[in-house]
């Protein structure tokens, strides 16, 4: 490994086990690479390189002791939605600019807890949801001339430009899995409540997940194995005890069914993503798995119904009625305009949309009597221009909010987990993702698959910067 | 607290109108589908029971 900035979670981890690399040595050789594509990238809020260091030398000594945890020095970023004790903690606002909270979020300390090295706090699209506005635009590493989407956008390209190995987003409609898409790298948004939510900004509660991005999947089981589990900070995480990933992400899946929805998820859906997920799913069955084909009918209905916005709308409205719109000035246009339409969401309307959840659901249980994951597209199609972020899908072309969320959000409404893999690169040289979806408490299951697919491939090793 | 109508622009007030209208329709059209529970009163909180059970139905 000639830069330790290039180097997955799990490869860290391994050269720090054999002596071959230590904490202190990964910490500088990804602050290097922070430094030298920090100016074209923009993904770091803020950066905390001297704790950062202090850290990695406390982890050598471990290491050195034989008392290494399960994360024991491995570089890692933060969504800025997390809460961080003494550091700034903005939501990529200017309401919370200067807020310095004094407790880190549960999923902060379990990182800190199992060895992870905070690096940086990384930029978000405003509180998870709007365009960024009066904070700086983070640029997807592929083309700088382009988004890596959102909201995690920080956290995605932070990965992709290998400026760290791993880090936290948060995903309401697609926001994890979507950047990730648009960057090449893996994403994971967990089942409803597998990991809690204590300590990070809300957007909506019903909807709101918080999971890993990074390099491979069998990085982001590794991380899934240190923040998963039940908090009684957060009522709504799952009582249910995390059963542990990476052990099974090392094994291939035996007699895998893998369902692949063709409607609606390839409706609206460039062909060349379309080629390459169905590309994958071959590869797949070359190597075991069966393929059924599988529907989903309410899919149509949750996007076409207003389902999602009327959720978010109503709960994001409610948490901002402390400032809104008494100090509308302190919100950018895109999230001020969710602000002002909130009221207008009746509750008949919210407690309808809410209900047809259930449609989702069901369709996804008769989906999973006959497959064990589903296989879709994940973004569309490839990352749009930052100037107008109009996705170009085929020969068509649509604003990005009308289609980004249109293959993700449904299972934010299920609940279901679902992982977003790189299949490779467009004829423009973007990368494009794939989507593998599983029964809710079956993360497992999509991280094992995801690291199957990337020991027979080699798309999540592209890499833009290095 | 600065809540009129006049701090807004009229592409703001705008924009709000036909995003409600929009989505008042869509919803009135969700509330027209047969629920899976027909009659039966469904709360909020079925959809998470559902994920608790790991998918599977009662």
């Amino acid at each position: 490994m000639s830069d330790l900035a290039d180097a997955t979670a799990t490869e860290l981890l391994d050269l720090f086990g054999a002596g071959a690399a230590s904490p202190v040595d990964a910490v500088e050789a990804v602050l290097a690479r922070i430094e030298r594509v920090e100016p074209a990238v923009q993904a770091v809020a803020t950066l905390v390189a001297d704790d950062a260091r202090a850290a990695a030398r406390a982890s050598e000594r471990r290491w050195h002791n034989g008392e290494a945890r399960p994360l024991e020095g491995v570089p890692y970023g933060l969504k800025d939605v997390v809460a961080t004790a003494g550091v700034r903690t903005s939501g990529g606002s200017r309401r919370f600019a200067d807020h310095v909270p004094d407790a880190s979020a549960a999923v902060a300390r379990r990182l800190e807890q199992a060895g992870g090295v905070l690096v940086a706090k990384l930029n978000t699209y405003e509180l998870a949801l709007g365009t960024p506005d009066g904070v700086p635009y983070t640029r997807n590493p592929w083309d700088v001339e382009r988004t890596p989407g959102g909201s995690s956008s920080g956290s995605a390209a932070a990965v992709a430009a290998r400026e760290l190995p791993i880090a936290i987003g948060t995903d309401t409609g697609g926001s994890i899995r979507i950047p990730a898409s648009f960057c090449g790298v893996t994403g994971l948004k967990p089942t409803y409540g597998a990991v809690p939510r204590t300590g990070v900004f809300p957007l909506s509660w019903t909807l709101d997940h918080v999971g890993p991005l990074a390099t491979a999947a069998l990085d982001a089981a590794l991380v899934m194995d240190a923040i998963a589990g039940p908090d009684d900070g957060d009522p709504t995480s799952s009582a249910r005890p995390w059963r542990p990933a990476v052990a099974g992400a090392r094994a291939d899946p035996a007699g895998l069914r893998v369902g692949l929805p063709r409607d609606w998820f390839f409706d609206v859906c460039d062909p060349q993503v379309a080629a390459a997920t169905e590309r994958a799913v071959e590869l797949l069955a070359e190597n075991g798995a069966s393929v059924v084909e599988v529907s989903v009918p309410a899919a149509r209905l949750a996007e076409e119904r207003g389902m999602w916005d009327a959720i978010v709308y109503a709960e994001c409205g409610s948490l901002h009625e402390d400032a809104f719109p008494a100090h509308a000035e302190l919100y950018g246009a895109d999230f001020r305009h969710v602000l002002l339409t909130a009221p207008f969401v009746s509750a008949l309307e919210y407690l309808a949309a809410l209900r047809g959840r259930v449609h989702i659901q069901r369709d996804l249980e008769a989906a999973f009597a006959s497959a064990d994951v589903l296989v879709t597209p994940c973004a569309v199609a490839a990352a749009p221009l930052a100037a107008d972020m109009v996705m170009e899908v085929g020969d068509r072309r649509y604003p990005w909010r009308e289609v980004a969320g249109r293959t993700t959000a449904i299972f934010n409404l299920a609940g279901a987990p679902a992982l977003s893999l790189p299949i490779g690169l467009d004829e423009g040289g973007l990368p494009m993702g794939m989507q593998v979806v599983a029964p809710p408490h079956a993360d497992g299951l999509c991280l094992q698959v995801g690291a199957w697919y990337q020991r027979l491939t080699t798309h999540h090793r592209a890499a833009p910067m290095t | 607290m600065t809540d009129s109508v006049e701090q807004y622009s009229d592409d703001e007030r705008r924009r709000v109108v036909e995003q409600t209208e929009l989505r008042r329709e869509k919803l009135r059209l969700l509330r027209e589908v047969p629920h899976p529970f027909g009659t039966v009163a469904v709360e909020p909180a079925t959809a998470e029971r559902w994920i608790e059970r790991g998918g599977r139905s009662e």
